[in-house]
């Protein structure tokens, strides 16, 4: 009996205490309310700036995510989306079962890896390299000249590879020189992924390092001070001072860039690779592209691609997961 | 870098919108336009058969077919012609068409080199042109075949309308042999053929240079072995590619592979439907090629030449680096020298497919079309009996030459023994500055409804003509008609079969030419398509072609 008596008062004080509790909470939703309607008013000119950004989000990115219905049906134009008989999994299973599906998912995993590996390290060393040079003039010219290739046009990009990499062409003649055979490169499935990274690398080099440039000029000056007087040369200096500091914009950009791990410049896979080279390069979106646009079967066009979206964001899911759990920066 | 992939879902998606908001709206539309007519139409059907005229009713276009100025939507999928022209209405055939006709037409032409691509997206919005042109050899094809077209709501069924088209309709009466090839499988009208005048108008082939040829002495070349010899010489005298190959490795109409009686694709030995790729022709095919490229007889680079069947790289040619390729008529005359060649003794001939043996006949070619594009009429057009009888007119036989000469004025063409033969000067140096592409567009018709190529014949250059007569000399008796259709149901199956079956043929022939992989694997790369089902393939072209050859034609 005793615990009840005790337990009395208790309840009637955390009861009180909720009733408290709900006071305050209401009183600071109000008190929030009345922010965000003085905000809205006093601010008003910036959320009609926003208010494109968001009809562009909806429109473009949440609409036609209706349109995955399409993939398991047997969509015809003519019944529409609510017409269209439905057919489960059937295209997905068709998928599963063709016996490209290994090879495109194989494809799509390596190109995009490999790219990864390479194309995403490359920029910050640049950054990094550019940090240490003193001398301006020097710093800007190479800066400007790495960038300017950022602003040719894939199909010029790929016309100059394909004259480079002919049984005559430049690049070919260097690949003699390391035991090659000579035959047009662009041809050969072993060449192509070092073709498709190498010349990504080489047109977004001086465009990707700018994010880190900007980042480096934040990190604050006296700890660079403070690690000389320490004793730290130039290279402690990177390691410990540079590197931490660059840090949290590496690992965002890190996780976006997985978030993109199945979505490849796919235009220029097509502009690149031909019935020799399918082997190593027909990708999953090329093989949309085909089946989709060029054959008018949109609903395996679509289930596909749902797939691809799928793993997509499977990656992407788990790389914020490992981030969070390994340093403090995530996406969410 | 934004997400291609989410860009076109959205535009299927908003596609899809768009035909969810036509289904609803169409179902009280899907009765012909006009019901009137539709009792006399059947009385005119009838008549047909039993040899009559097809037209009672109107033996001629009354003009001007509108008392009012109406206008029309004609989807017209030849940008790449136009060069510095807007449209057709820049063009005096449709400017005075125009006048006479009382009927404006907006041309609606899609973006060059993806107009397959919006030919298939027409189907998904509601606003149908009124005339849609399509090439049929680009794949312009309603997804279910014609008869789903027509059944699904997107074209009319013309068989009601067979007397406001006297003029194709007569046409049609004079060359009997072609009736089956303008109806579809269930005798439906699905549009209006573009005809042609003339049997053999087969203008691609196989070319060879015919100064390499004089300069090593040698004949133009007739069996393999003579090729093989041939290309030696070429190679010889410093051409880089003695045979230039597209990345397939194997010209789209058999014209290499003909002598060993296979197509790359699908073909008919007297009606029964055959594979190239698994029949014995073809090993013999990729081996010969293998052999002539491990010799350097090939273009090296071939497995990165991109393009349509006829497209070389040009400077390659004036370059002298080209000895033999499959081309156009238009390369094989001076005008292309004039181009920017090096060397003013470029000349490239035509010659027939090679053959095994001397006096072999091959049966694959480049077919004879005698019917090209077909123009549907917007099952939902306002005008659709107008739009009918404005296309009927340009099968009118004196309209017909306008739109293939030009105008009656004389100055396009010369009259030559009565027949007017295209003045080749006021083509390629025309005072007005109209580029050649564009000449017909804007003095004629391009591509006129009812082609009267007879005449332009006469005036090809002598290595024109040498070239056409050999690219016609053999028959095409093995080529799969151009007009079979299949179901909507056979179309699923036999795209998704296709799909895979024809990146492996492909991937494959190249490795086999290449030496990437070696011949002992062919035979397991036959079992392998076989394997992919191309059996149900070959059955599903069967089923469609014994279809054709029992459609209710003549």
């Amino acid at each position: 009996m005793p615990t009840a008596t005790a337990a009395k008062p208790k309840t009637i004080q955390t009861a009180k205490a909720a009733d408290e509790l709900k006071a305050r909470k209401e009183l600071e939703k109000k008190d929030r309310n009345r922010l965000i309607r003085r905000d809205l008013k006093q601010n008003y000119a910036v959320y009609l700036m926003l208010l494109p950004v968001i009809a562009y989000f909806i429109i473009f990115h949440y609409l036609p995510m209706g349109g995955i219905a399409m993939a398991f049906q047997d969509f015809s134009f003519r019944l529409g989306f609510l017409g269209s008989p439905f057919v489960g999994f059937k295209h997905f299973l068709a998928f599963f079962n063709s016996i490209y599906f290994f090879r495109l998912l194989k494809n799509t995993l390596l190109l995009s890896m490999y790219g990864l590996l390479i194309s995403f390290p490359v920029p910050i060393i640049l950054a990094l390299l550019l940090n240490e040079v003193r001398n301006q003039r020097f710093k800007k010219t190479v800066q400007t000249i790495s960038y300017l290739p950022y602003f040719i046009s894939v199909v010029v990009v790929v016309g100059i590879l394909q004259d480079f990499t002919k049984s005559q062409g430049l690049l070919t003649q260097l690949s003699v020189l390391l035991g090659g055979d000579g035959g047009n490169l662009l041809g050969k499935p072993e060449a192509f992924r070092a073709l498709f990274i190498g010349s990504n690398v080489w047109q977004h080099i001086g465009y990707s390092s700018i994010i880190y440039i900007s980042a480096l000029s934040g990190i604050d000056q006296e700890l660079y001070e403070a690690a000389k007087i320490d004793g730290a040369g130039r290279w402690k200096q990177t390691l410990h001072v540079t590197l931490p500091g660059l840090m949290p914009t590496i690992v965002i950009l890190f996780i976006m860039r997985l978030g993109e791990v199945m979505t490849l410049d796919y235009e220029k896979v097509l502009l690149m690779y031909g019935p020799s080279t399918y082997q190593t390069a027909d990708i999953i979106q090329t093989y949309v592209y085909r089946i989709g646009l060029q054959n008018g079967d949109y609903s395996y066009a679509t289930a596909v691609g749902l797939f691809n979206s799928l793993i997509n964001f499977i990656v992407i899911f788990i790389a914020n997961k490992i981030s969070q759990k390994v340093g403090e920066t995530s996406l969410w | 870098m934004k997400k291609a992939s989410r860009i076109s879902a959205a535009l299927i998606a908003m596609a899809m919108l768009l035909s969810s908001l036509a289904g609803c709206g169409s179902k009280t539309e899907a009765e012909p336009a006009e019901s009137a007519p539709a009792g006399e139409s059947s009385a005119a059907s009838q008549a047909t058969p039993e040899g009559e005229p097809a037209a009672e009713g109107i033996t001629e276009t009354p003009l001007p077919i509108s008392a009012e100025k109406i206008e029309l939507n004609f989807w017209w999928p030849y940008a790449e012609d136009l060069a510095e022209l807007k449209d057709p209405n820049d063009g005096e055939f449709y400017q005075a068409l125009e006048e006479k006709t009382n009927v404006h037409i907006n041309w609606i032409i899609p973006a060059e080199g993806s107009e397959t691509d919006a030919y298939n997206l027409l189907f998904a919005s509601d606003d149908m042109p009124d005339i849609v042109m399509q090439l049929l050899s680009r794949n312009m094809l309603y997804r279910g075949g014609q008869d789903k077209a027509i059944d699904d709501g997107f074209f009319a069924e013309l068989n009601d309308y067979t007397q406001y088209m006297p003029n194709y309709m007569g046409f049609l009466d004079k060359n009997p042999s072609l009736k089956k090839d303008v109806v579809t499988d269930s005798g439906k009208r699905y549009g209006m053929y573009q005809l042609f005048d003339r049997v053999c108008i087969t203008e691609s082939g196989l070319a060879v240079r015919q100064d390499f040829l004089d300069k090593l002495g040698l004949d133009r070349p007739v069996t393999y072995d003579d090729w093989h010899e041939m290309l030696a010489g070429f190679k010889s005298l410093g051409c880089q590619a003695p045979l230039y190959l597209q990345n397939t490795g194997i010209p789209q109409f058999g014209e290499l592979s003909a002598g060993f009686g296979v197509a790359p694709e699908f073909f008919q030995v007297d009606g029964t439907v055959k594979y190239g790729p698994v029949e014995a022709g073809y090993k013999e095919y990729v081996t010969l090629m293998n052999q002539w490229y491990s010799e350097g007889l090939i273009d090296p680079d071939f497995m990165a030449r991109t393009g349509s069947f006829t497209s070389i790289d040009n400077e390659m040619m004036f370059n002298d680096n080209i000895g033999a390729c499959v081309t156009w008529t238009t390369r094989c005359d001076k005008n292309y020298v004039e181009r920017g060649a090096k060397n003013e003794d470029l000349r490239l001939v035509g010659v027939a497919p090679p053959v095994q043996n001397a006096g072999d006949t091959t049966h694959i070619r480049s077919d004879d079309f005698q019917t090209g594009s077909v123009y549907s009429f917007s099952a939902n057009s306002e005008h659709l009996v107008e739009a009918i009888e404005w296309m009927d007119y340009h099968y009118n036989y004196d309209v017909a030459l306008d739109a293939n000469y030009g105008l009656d004025d004389g100055r396009s063409f010369n009259m030559v023994d009565g027949k007017r033969i295209l003045s080749y000067d006021f083509r390629y140096s025309n005072p007005e500055g109209v580029s050649p592409t564009a000449f017909f567009i804007k003095y004629a018709v391009k591509d006129a409804p009812l082609k009267i190529p007879d005449y332009q014949t006469d005036i090809f250059l002598p290595l024109q003509k040498e070239s056409m007569d050999a690219w016609c000399s053999q028959p095409d008796d093995w080529m799969m008609p151009i007009n079979i259709t299949m179901t909507a149901e056979e179309n699923t199956t036999y795209s998704s079969l296709m799909a895979d079956i024809k990146t492996f043929v492909d991937e494959n022939t190249v490795s086999f030419i290449s030496g990437t992989k070696s011949l002992d694997e062919y035979d397991a790369f036959v079992e392998q398509i076989k394997a992919m089902g191309i059996d149900d393939a070959i059955a599903i072209q069967q089923a469609a072609l014994d279809r054709y050859n029992n459609r209710p034609g003549e």
